[in-house]
């Protein structure tokens, strides 16, 4: 009789349970009225997993700030993530009219993705500049 | 590969952010990367050079010693030491990523630590 052979199971690929995320601020701050977006995406670009939109208060030079959890909106597995990006949005409409009075903002952050089998994946960068004025400016990053 | 808890550590690194203290080009550092049982898996020690006040230094890679599945480094720490050559207070942010060859990750990290010729060392769990 032919012996059976036991199927082998698929590699785990778990679901992510936290988006997270830090930021340290080098030597320009965050003003408080700059509203902050940060944003983990499918490789499809449009399909938000997991955001935050926050004013998320000062944050001044040379500070650490985080982490911040981001809202889980749509699940998603590992596999679908690592080819995933963060994006990461700033905008400042301020009370001068009409973009307000803008905020220049450097900064690094890290996003740590965790998952259901406490491992994670990484977004990170240091030395991000972004000029908010105005609408939202936008910056990706490639998932790790 | 190894996959889930058996994916194999491939790769270690260590970054680090000064603060409002520098790091004296002469003291050396040290971070080690360790098991529960405390078998030492990864570890590098070099002076690097300067660390200049609010700066990023790194990643520098971490020399693997012992394989080491992702299960076990679950529940295992890190290190950071310093032996500086007579006085040098060190303010910073570190961030050690652990990559295993699934390539997911572990981390450490800290920030708005502060190490000193008098308490050179200071340990982390891995999450």
């Amino acid at each position: 009789m032919a012996e059976s052979i036991a199927p082998v199971p698929p590699p785990p690929d778990p679901l992510l349970t936290r988006a997270s995320v830090i930021f340290h601020t080098n030597d320009e701050d965050k003003d408080s009225d700059t509203l902050v977006d940060v944003e983990v995406l499918l490789s499809d670009q449009s399909t938000v997993v997991a955001k935050l939109l926050d004013y998320l208060g000062h944050f001044d030079d040379h500070s650490n700030d985080g982490p911040f959890v981001l809202l889980m909106v749509q699940p998603a597995h590992r596999s679908q993530l690592r080819t995933g990006s963060v994006k990461i949005g700033a905008q400042n409409t301020g009370s001068v009219p009409p973009f307000g009075h803008g905020d220049t903002w450097r900064f690094n952050f890290v996003v740590d993705l965790l998952f259901e089998d406490g491992a994670h994946l990484l977004a990170r960068a240091n030395g991000v500049q972004m000029k908010a004025r105005g609408p939202f400016v936008f910056q990706s990053f490639g998932i790790e | 590969m190894g996959t889930g808890d058996f994916a194999l550590l491939t790769r270690a690194s260590v970054s680090f952010h000064t603060n409002g203290e520098d790091k004296d080009d002469d003291t050396r550092v040290e971070v080690t990367v360790r098991l529960m049982d405390q078998t030492v898996v990864a570890s590098i020690a070099d002076e690097f050079g300067h660390f200049d006040d609010d700066s990023d230094a790194g990643p520098f890679d971490l020399l693997i010693t012992q394989a080491a599945t992702r299960r076990a480094l679950k529940t295992g720490s890190v290190a950071v030491k310093i032996d500086p050559d007579g006085d040098d207070t060190w303010q910073f942010n570190f961030f050690l990523d652990l990559l295993f060859d699934d390539g997911a990750h572990l981390i450490a990290w800290a920030t708005g630590l502060e190490v000193t010729e008098e308490r050179r060392e200071q340990s982390f769990g891995i999450q």
